[in-house]
């Protein structure tokens, strides 16, 4: 008789402790869109970098784009006797998660006006812009190959281009951003008309 | 004038101490913890950029936990350890940041960071140890014990890791420099000839003054890397600090005699 209560105790207090180890909230898991694109003129000759609509010296000339996001949904997860949480160590993960629904497949930066004479009216000047990313300027590439790294939880995302080969002669400049998202839409952008000095 | 009449107190009652009739056994194993204060006497020319990171140049407190000793006669031998907490005084990152000034200032905008920045006891909790051993020689004269040493040992020398990030004034360009080196803290033979005075109120206990002063060689290098935040070139150089170094460390403390 003892046996038997000792084991209907031990199993109360074992399932007690699994449940309580458990205890977690089921994630949220929360989808966004890119919404829309807006594309500044980048003054990046002091400390940090500014927007500016004054002449900006060529060589620290950059593009600021601002990309706007829109939240989808907002589902719980379907009920699991079985949380997600790790019930070894009562580790619960994050209460949210959030992720693009589509993804860039490509970013293209064409010349307004005649850049140089190898990049006439129209030309796609992409590969002389590059992104800074963890202290080392990397190819734009790298925001298709690894969208997750600028695309996180706020409204509104910020991507920062720099010019690392610019025109030969001072004269005023503009440029046109498209972005190829994966559900063949695309979202543009055009800097307005600055000096490059 | 008035410090006169209390010199004479004190020289009379040494005096008094020092040719009564001894009534207490010749110290022979002890133990002699104190605490007391590390000064500079010469140290580290900070004339460039990673030698500011450096922990030498500065005034310290120590605590010595462990110090034992044993006399046969009046010759003995004895062991100490003495530690200092790892602080990390303004001065040393001013020093840093104005010399990265002098010689980037100029063309770049520079963004400073280094463990003298952050929270260097977060970075860099171990202590400050010096350590030494050797014979030592004493004279008792009834209640004063005058005990002199000459140990060798080791000095242990904290060395801060800096970067700065240069951002050139009116261009995209970027470096990143750091200087670091192979080990946070590096020990360094030194040669410590000491001195106590002590004054036995007691049979098994002295109250010490103590005179202690380090002599050692520090060589240190730090890796200076370079790196092109565009074309991720590296260049890396070295900057080698071979230095005879000396401290004077005062304290105050006592000593149980067990037997």
């Amino acid at each position: 008789m003892k046996k038997k209560i000792s084991l209907i105790f031990l199993i109360a207090f074992t399932t007690q402790l699994i449940i309580a180890c458990c205890d977690c909230h089921e994630p949220y898991k929360n989808e966004y869109k890119f919404e829309y694109l807006s594309a500044f003129n980048l003054d990046n000759s002091e400390a940090n970098s500014v927007i500016s609509e004054s002449p900006i010296p060529r060589n620290a000339y950059g593009i600021k784009l601002q990309l706007g996001l829109r939240e989808l949904s907002l589902d719980r997860n379907h009920f699991s006797l079985f949380s997600q949480a790790n019930a070894m160590c009562c580790l619960c993960g994050a209460d949210t998660t959030i992720t693009p629904r589509d993804t860039i497949t490509s970013l293209k930066i064409t010349t307004i006006n005649r850049f140089d004479d190898n990049h006439l009216k129209g030309s796609d000047v992409t590969e002389l812009f590059k992104v800074l990313r963890h202290g080392n300027y990397v190819g734009i590439d790298s925001i298709i190959a690894h969208p997750d790294i600028y695309f996180k939880r706020t409204e509104t995302e910020f991507i920062e281009l720099y010019l690392f080969t610019p025109p030969r002669e001072a004269d005023e400049y503009s440029f046109k951003v498209d972005l190829a998202i994966s559900n063949d839409t695309h979202l543009s952008a055009q800097t307005s008309a600055v000096n490059l000095k | 004038m008035n410090r006169l009449p209390l010199l004479l107190i004190l020289l009379s009652v040494l005096q008094s101490a020092t040719f009564a009739q001894s009534e207490y056994k010749p110290i022979r194993f002890f133990y002699r913890p104190s605490v007391g204060a590390v000064f500079p006497t010469r140290s580290f020319p900070t004339k460039d950029i990673p030698s500011n990171l450096i922990g030498t140049a500065f005034h310290n407190i120590y605590f010595q936990p462990f110090a034992l000793g044993f006399f046969y006669r009046n010759i003995g031998i004895e062991g100490q350890v003495m530690l200092s907490p790892a602080l990390n005084p303004q001065n040393r990152r001013d020093h840093f940041a104005k010399e990265i000034g002098l010689k980037y200032g100029n063309k770049y905008y520079t963004s400073i960071s280094s463990g003298s920045m952050d929270d260097y006891m977060n970075d860099n909790p171990d202590p400050i140890v010096r350590g030494s051993a050797g014979p030592s020689y004493k004279i008792e004269r009834n209640c004063l014990v005058f005990i002199g040493r000459m140990m060798v040992g080791v000095v242990s020398i904290t060395s801060d890791w800096g970067s700065v990030r240069l951002k050139e004034k009116g261009t995209n360009e970027l470096l990143n420099v750091r200087w670091d080196t192979q080990y946070p803290t590096k020990d360094c033979f030194s040669f410590h000839p000491s001195l106590t005075f002590a004054y036995r109120v007691s049979r098994r206990i002295t109250f010490n003054l103590d005179l202690d002063s380090w002599f050692y060689k520090a060589d240190i290098t730090y890796k200076e890397t370079t790196r092109n935040a565009l074309s991720g070139n590296v260049t890396t150089n070295q900057y080698r600090y071979s230095h005879f170094m000396s401290d004077l460390s005062a304290a105050m403390g006592i000593m149980i005699i067990f037997k």
